[in-house]
């Protein structure tokens, strides 16, 4: 099956495909680009510790980053590698993990029937062996600590640690240097039987391509799969956040913070207008025209790397405000009391009006690179809405809809993370 | 791609397209990094951030704002020994915009004014506005320090480069920042008006004629004259005189490595190709000798790759390894380079490197923050090339080229971030 998607608004459109292997593919033919983005990722990630194959009685428990650890073992092969292959066509390959997805990807200007031959076939062609593991293990160990030592990570680890009991969103994606001495290559084979069925996949590719040239290399690379079905547990998490104040040291210059609002999770995804809703209030209530901004920053008590985020994946909701400061409990006060100022007197209609033309210019700007536009695909494919859902939605959207959206803040469960 | 000279030390680089639906302005000023640094990296930020019109943050970020949300960001950029200031001003293509409003021209309009008509009295730059940006570039310093990435390859240029205005860091000393006066600040406004050459990029869809005629309209009542202009000019060392190795102990769980090495080049574009294809084999891109070997072969770190700044004739090794390893690491790195030197890579590493580097040059025209920073990172250069131009001469490059290059690199400095021993 075949569709055709256009946005008039955007004046852009793309292919949505079901192909015969189970595959889901997306094609957005840019024709005006010389280059093209190609991305094959699967809805597995690293809180997917814990999962049930259908008909099996047990859970299989795997150890904290493996899907991370899949991810880099995927591109060895018996005979030449994935980068050695990448090599001969000058394309720029790559992979990563989050929360809830791995990807691979390559942008090339040059040879893309080539190169989208070797990402479906890598991809498909696992290929471990203890020898191969235990090399990795050096690798990836020396990426963990490069990660300990980054204090805008951690500040949001140790958040995520301060907000969560039990959700796995709480580890870090790569692992420790514990959990990872702990895979070997059956536990790689049985997350990759799992995790990396095509019904369990998506293939985003935009630029300067042709459907049909997608199509036919996918017809000769892909065969056809039974789907796996599977449950990926996702624990009972406790309503209240763990801790509300987490401190480190790492002896930087300028201390971090992160402040995160916990959200009580019911579906496992939000839906497009309830994360533009959330993102319109985090405009509202803390973006650069702001009354809150403006005077954080006179006062001293923000700088230029200030940011707010709806932080979503499955399973997991928060609001966050990250930022750098001398006094992060001054912040974080401030923050709260806005929010509940706001609950309480709602917003203006020139407030109203200011971010939703600077979020509807946002969107529009993200229609610009192949990169995104690929990854835009895939992701929102992943959560289960359209590409131009989000900029259809801007015409729906009314003041109270934000107001409302500022009342869901639990200005009570929340958690300051700080690094000194 | 257009450039033309529109008045006295004044370029125009434009791109007209409708491949995007952002449009982009930089306005770029190259001044000589020198010991007035830290006054002109303070007055970058203050012109970015407020003029005479919006003259608080909020009221320039609601004007930002009516602009479907553009954003004007400030920088500073070390490009060879100049200090380029410059301010972006990023929007929406007015095509898209929901009631027909012009974007790009009010913006542009915006842009100039950051500069010409700041918010100033008698004085100088106002206190008030003075002591936010202070903090604020203090607060950056801080941060970047935090970075031990960024602030290893830092440390090993300024030790590197200490005898040359490269060693100058580009945002300027705390210790100097806090202590400038707004009449500084005016002073070196003025100066960068008249003496400074100015290169303004505009990318996206726009009216040419209508560009010029409002820049040209802008800088013509300055009046400058071809006697003030400065010139920026780079001094290249061909070769190393002096090789130090430098440690510094922090408490880190991952040291650093980086290794500053002279390429030979006396000139940003001298043997400028093979030099390109030559650092690539040795360590940029995943085919690399330094990826193939001592990240794959050897699993002694995660990244370990190398780069060349023409703009300087460098070519810097970085990776991240554990502090007991840094020496084997140096001594593994050496030897690809020797092994480079020697002619011992084959015919595919040549071809991989050709293709990675072409294809990324072809690329350049696919993002309209690419053709930006390219239009930026060639500002000093009087010669001008195209993406594609680059990518034909990449092609070109032979194996003996490549060798040559090789045996012009010399090392010069070397700087290790060690991670503190645990107390036991």
């Amino acid at each position: 099956m075949e569709k055709l998607i256009k946005n008039d608004l955007l004046n852009e459109s793309y292919y949505e495909i079901d192909h015969p292997s189970g595959l889901k593919i997306f094609v957005m033919e840019k024709p005006d680009y010389s280059g093209t983005f190609a991305m094959f990722g699967t809805k597995y990630g690293s809180v997917d510790t814990c999962f049930r194959i259908k008909g099996e009685k047990n859970y299989t428990s795997v150890p904290e980053g493996i899907a991370h650890f899949l991810e880099h073992k995927l591109f060895e092969s018996e005979e030449l590698d994935a980068f050695e292959r990448f090599a001969k066509t000058g394309a720029n390959a790559n992979a990563f993990t989050s929360f809830d997805r791995t990807c691979y990807i390559f942008r090339c200007a040059d040879n893309f029937n080539e190169n989208l031959e070797i990402l479906l076939d890598f991809v498909k062609a696992p290929y471990f062996t203890e020898e191969t593991v235990q090399k990795e293990q050096g690798i990836i160990g020396q990426e963990i600590r490069m990660y300990q030592d980054d204090p805008d990570w951690q500040v949001l680890f140790n958040l995520l640690r301060g907000l969560y009991h039990n959700n796995p969103v709480r580890i870090d994606i790569a692992g420790t240097i514990e959990s990872i001495a702990e895979i070997n290559a059956e536990l790689l084979y049985s997350c990759y039987n799992t995790f990396y069925n095509l019904s369990n996949m998506a293939l985003a590719v935009a630029g300067n391509v042709k459907k049909e040239d997608v199509l036919r290399i996918a017809d000769r690379v892909l065969k056809k799969e039974e789907p796996v079905f599977f449950e990926q547990i996702i624990p009972e998490e406790p309503e209240a956040v763990k801790e509300k104040y987490i401190e480190e040291n790492l002896g930087v210059d300028m201390p971090k913070f992160a402040i995160g609002f916990k959200e009580n999770h019911k579906s496992p995804v939000r839906t497009a207008k309830e994360t533009l809703l959330c993102n319109l209030a985090l405009d509202v209530i803390a973006g650069k025209v702001s009354p809150l901004y403006g005077e954080m920053l006179s006062e001293g008590l923000i700088n230029s790397n200030f940011g707010k985020e709806y932080f979503i994946g499955r399973g997991f909701a928060a609001k966050l405000f990250m930022g750098e400061s001398n006094e992060p409990e001054k912040v974080h006060k401030k923050i709260i009391d806005e929010i509940e100022r706001l609950q309480k007197s709602g917003i203006s209609d020139e407030d109203f009006d200011v971010s939703l033309k600077r979020l509807y210019g946002a969107e529009v700007n993200s229609f610009n690179d192949v990169d995104d536009l690929a990854n835009s695909l895939v992701d929102c494919y992943f959560n289960g809405y359209g590409l131009f859902d989000n900029v259809e939605l801007y015409k729906t959207i009314t003041k109270e809809d934000i107001e409302k959206a500022i009342r869901d803040f639990d200005t009570e469960n929340c958690c300051l993370s700080v690094i000194k | 791609m257009n450039i033309k000279q529109i008045c006295e030390g004044v370029r125009l680089c434009t791109h007209k397209t409708t491949q995007f639906k952002t449009s982009v302005v930089t306005l770029n000023i190259i001044t000589p990094l020198d010991g007035k640094a830290s006054e002109k990296a303070l007055l970058t930020f203050l012109l970015g951030r407020t003029n005479k019109d919006f003259p608080t943050v909020t009221q320039m970020n609601r004007k930002l704002a009516s602009l479907y949300g553009a954003s004007l960001t400030p920088a500073v950029m070390k490009i060879g020994e100049a200090q380029v200031l410059s301010l972006t001003l990023t929007s929406i293509d007015e095509r898209f915009s929901l009631r027909g409003e012009k974007i790009l021209s009010e913006g542009v309009s915006l842009l100039l004014s950051c500069l010409f008509t700041p918010d100033i009295t008698p004085d100088g730059f106002k206190e008030e506005n003075l002591e936010r940006e202070k903090r604020l570039l203090m607060e950056k310093i801080d941060s970047e320090h935090d970075d031990k990435r960024v602030y290893s390859f830092g440390r090993m240029i300024e030790e590197m480069c200490r005898d040359e205005m490269y060693g100058i860091e580009r945002l300027g000393k705390k210790e100097k920042i806090s202590a400038l006066s707004g009449k500084e600040i005016f002073e070196a406004w003025k100066d960068i008006l008249f003496t400074c050459p100015i290169q303004i990029n505009v990318t996206g869809n726009f009216d040419e004629a209508e560009i010029e005629s409002t820049v040209k309209a802008a800088f013509s009542s300055l009046k400058r004259k071809k006697e003030d202009i400065i010139e920026v000019r780079t001094e290249f060392l061909t070769e190393s005189y002096s090789s130090d190795l430098v440690t510094e102990v922090q408490k880190v769980k991952q040291g650093k490595l980086v290794i500053g090495m002279r390429a030979g080049m006396t000139y940003e574009f001298d043997n400028f190709p093979a030099i390109k294809v030559m650092t690539a084999i040795f360590g940029s891109g995943t085919f690399s000798k330094l990826f193939m070997n001592v990240r794959e072969k050897m699993s002694l770190c995660y990244y370990c790759s190398a780069r060349l700044i023409n703009n300087k004739g460098l070519i810097v090794v970085e990776s991240g390894v554990e502090t007991e390893n840094a020496m084997k690491a140096l001594e593994a790195i050496r030897h690809e380079l020797d092994e480079v030197r020697k002619g011992s890579f084959t015919d595919e590493i040549i071809e991989s490197a050709k293709l990675s580097l072409t294809d990324m040059y072809k690329s350049v025209m696919d993002s309209v923050g690419s053709i930006d920073s390219w239009f930026t990172m060639n500002c000093l250069s009087g010669e001008f090339r195209a993406p594609v131009e680059y990518a034909e001469l990449i092609s070109n490059v032979s194996r003996e080229e490549i060798i040559i290059a090789a045996n012009m690199v010399t090392e010069d400095t070397v700087f290790i971030l060690e991670s503190e021993k645990e107390a036991e």
